[in-house]
């Protein structure tokens, strides 16, 4: 079977990864805002006895990289040996879109396939594009493509399984510099021979100032020579010939475009569509804020409350299975440790966590709604000075609002940052953002402590965590770099009604991480705690005279100023390093006793005052292994220990102060 | 001299430019120039605010963030952004 290595490139949001999808039955995340794909993912799709890898690429606005994981599509570009290029453009926006566009056919020297994206909206919108003479001028095919609604789908694969004629593209550019870049490179050909590109393509990105290939340049060891080559460009052209250059394709592009693009008349109504009417609510700067506040409410409403009957259901059934599991041991054949390790170690462990997955559904189902509407790019914007008062970005709100849903996609997310120091501050702080694992601590812990005012303080310590971040940020931007000032810049991406089917497969991903989390880790943790729980065998089970009864009480020593000295609760959150909802499970195999619910026994575990300093405890304390793996990754491994150092100290003082008002509060 | 404390660009019958901060909500403007540093420069410049486009200020209100439309593309700029923007106001 024959083998084709295919890129996919594209602006943000212009639907890489929805084409992607399309072609390869792969589930990758995608929304309506700007940098959901920030590394490069790989996928296969076999048509017509070829195999097709297909590599999504993150969207970026131009070749020469500002931000990482716009440094990532051009290393991939250099590095990959790609058969075939699919460059995604969005109709809507042909100028800006084809910038980058323009910039890989001076490039790259095989063939590209353009798609015109979002065809439906621009043919509804009036507006007519004549992508036949574009194609012509181009010399490379066009697919007129609505990619979400499988429009031209077919046209793609004809055209990834031909033989296309390679690109042979040029940037037109003032002939005097023209000759000049013939002259030079033919000047010095032994110089040009070190430099694996086209010398042409090399020359221009040598003068737009690019960092690669001014390494490149440096690592010829004739540096100098194309230092002068660019001041004599500069003389030529009157002007910085980084300007000089990427105004010479946007001039290129609005020739281009001016014979093939008909704009629909002007509208009616001052100009104003439904996406202006919108916006003049959800953007207005005190309107916005409202309904932004009003929207976070009702998504912690709804995962609070349309969750609960479910819950409750699971509750039942766990409960019913626990004490069937029960009466095994009265069964002769089975030996009574098969029966305690279901009875109390398994069924109580992992259900506890399990009976939380109708409010995790609806969390990343809302979740993935907002993002796919267009809605979180404007509150990123709407947030911008909020954020900019504790020393953030204001686009770091939107890896802020992933991170509700899991901390580890939101690290990732940083990436379309540009500022380095923007970025470390974002990570830095993303672990107190409270994610979904540990919203199974705040469940359990307010419906046994506060059942009255349930939503509030769920509400309360959502805000909490947001307040942590923040704080946070102001700290280690005051201890590490005193000087970060970049403004905000952000695209607004045009309202667009969620696809039911796009929410629900990504609901499901998460789902099935998250089963998949509870059928390994969550597991195996548990197994090991019923075992060291249950030895030696002639004590009862989890009293303190166990193996772990005595770890416990020797961990619990450190926590008796916070309250829990309780020997049970410092192993649960000992345990919760591995994965926040751990706590919650260990505690469920360590004091279920098979029956009655895991909230009755909670609350006789804690008293009051101490269970508040508990749970502000396991929402602060050191972020779980996965997450201190990104943070690595990302900005490396002295961050990610200063970050367990600064987030176990943070949490101890708090619970501790935490204890203490409450404390004398309830005395 | 500036009776309002502002600090304004010199403007006479020859000189309409303004900084993006000073237009209104609803104006239509075309860019003259951008200022500030390499790297802002040519993220403004991606993003499709080039000198020589003509934008319409869609809200700017409150000395906070502003919104602008390039055609179809709707941009929001922080004010630390506008201000190093030059526009001319344009009659429609």
């Amino acid at each position: 079977m024959k083998r084709l290595n295919i890129a996919l490139i594209g602006t943000p949001n212009s639907g890489k990864t929805t084409l992607f999808n399309a072609l390869t039955g792969a589930t990758e995340k995608v929304g309506n805002l700007c940098g959901v794909t920030v590394e490069c993912i790989r996928g296969i799709c076999s048509f017509s006895d070829i195999e097709f890898h297909i590599h999504d690429l993150p969207g970026l606005y131009n070749l020469i990289p500002n931000s990482p994981d716009e440094g990532i599509v051009k290393d991939a570009l250099i590095k990959g040996r790609f058969d075939k290029i699919i460059a995604i453009i969005d109709a809507n926006n042909i100028e800006r879109n084809l910038f980058p566009v323009i910039q890989l056919l001076e490039f790259v020297k095989i063939p590209v396939i353009l798609v015109f994206n979002m065809m439906d909206e621009v043919r509804k919108k009036g507006m007519m594009v004549d992508t036949e003479t574009i194609s012509r001028i181009l010399k490379t095919p066009i697919v007129p493509a609505a990619v979400a609604g499988c429009e031209g789908l077919n046209e793609i694969l004809n055209l990834l399984k031909e033989d296309l004629p390679a690109n042979s593209f040029s940037l037109p550019v003032d002939p005097k510099i023209d000759s000049l870049m013939t002259e030079f490179s033919g000047r010095h050909q032994a110089v040009m021979e070190k430099i694996p590109h086209d010398p042409k393509w090399f020359l221009i990105n040598f003068c737009e100032n690019d960092h690669y290939a001014k390494k490149a340049a440096a690592d010829s060891g004739s540096y100098g020579l194309f230092e002068t080559f660019r001041e004599s460009v500069e003389i030529l052209a009157l002007r910085d010939t980084e300007i000089y250059f990427s105004s010479a394709r946007i001039g290129y592009i609005k020739g281009l475009l001016k014979e093939t693009v008909v704009k629909r008349p002007a509208r009616k109504n001052n100009g104003k569509d439904i996406h202006d009417r919108l916006d003049s609510l959800f953007i207005h700067p005190f309107l916005g804020f409202l309904i932004f506040l009003l929207a976070i409410f009702g998504l912690f409403w709804a995962v609070f409350s349309l969750g609960a009957p479910l819950q409750n259901i699971l509750e039942r059934l766990f409960g019913l299975l626990s004490a069937g599991a029960m009466k095994l041991s009265s069964v002769k054949g089975i030996p009574a440790g098969i029966s305690s390790l279901l009875s109390r170690g398994i069924i109580p462990g992992i259900g506890s966590v399990i009976i939380f997955l109708p409010n995790i559904m609806i969390m990343f189902l809302l979740l993935s709604f907002l993002e796919d509407t267009g809605y979180i790019s404007r509150a990123a914007f709407l947030m911008d000075k909020l954020m900019h008062a504790a020393g953030l970005h204001g686009k770091s709100f939107i890896p802020f609002m992933l991170g509700f849903g899991c901390n580890v996609p939101a690290i990732l997310a940083t990436r379309t940052l540009d500022a380095k120091k923007d970025r470390i501050l974002t990570v830095m702080v993303m672990p107190f953002i409270a994610c979904s694992a540990r919203l199974p601590i705040i469940l359990i812990f307010t419906s046994a402590f506060f059942p009255r005012h349930k939503v509030l303080v769920i509400f309360g310590l959502y805000i909490m965590s947001i307040l942590t971040a923040f704080l946070s940020a102001v700290i280690f931007k005051r201890l590490f770099f005193r000087k970060v000032e970049s403004d905000l810049i952000i695209e607004l991406p045009p309202y667009r009604l969620p696809k039911p089917e796009y929410m629900f497969k990504e609901m499901w991903m998460n789902v099935r991480e998250f089963l998949k989390k509870a059928g390994t880790i969550i597991f195996f943790s548990v197994v090991i705690i019923w075992a060291l729980a249950s030895f030696p065998g002639d004590v009862p089970y989890a009293s303190e005279t166990t193996v772990l009864g005595r770890i416990g009480h020797f961990l619990a020593g450190f926590f008796t100023p916070l309250g829990f000295g309780n020997w049970k609760a410092a192993v649960a959150l000992v345990t919760g390093f591995v994965a926040k909802e751990q706590v919650i499970s260990t505690l469920g195999a360590l004091i279920s006793s098979g029956s009655g619910d895991i909230i009755e026994h909670i609350r006789g575990l804690f008293p009051p005052a101490s269970a508040f300093s508990f749970m502000v405890f396991s929402m602060i304390y050191t972020p779980c292994v996965a997450t201190l793996a990104a943070i690595r990754k990302e900005i490396g491994v002295k961050w990610m220990i200063l970050n367990a150092i600064y987030s176990v100290l943070l949490a101890y003082t708090t619970a501790f102060i935490v204890y203490q008002i409450f404390g004398r509060v309830t005395a | 001299m500036c009776i309002s404390g502002k600090p304004r660009l010199k403007r006479s019958r020859w000189n309409r430019n303004v900084t993006l901060t000073e237009a209104k909500s609803g104006q239509t403007v075309k860019v003259e120039s951008i200022m500030g540093g390499q790297m802002m420069v040519k993220k403004a410049m991606d993003l499709g605010l080039r000198p020589g486009v003509v934008l319409v200020v869609v809200q700017n209100a409150f000395r906070g963030q502003m919104v602008v439309k390039i055609e179809d593309l709707k941009l929001g700029i922080g004010r630390g952004i506008a201000v190093k923007i030059v526009v001319e106001p344009v009659k429609r």
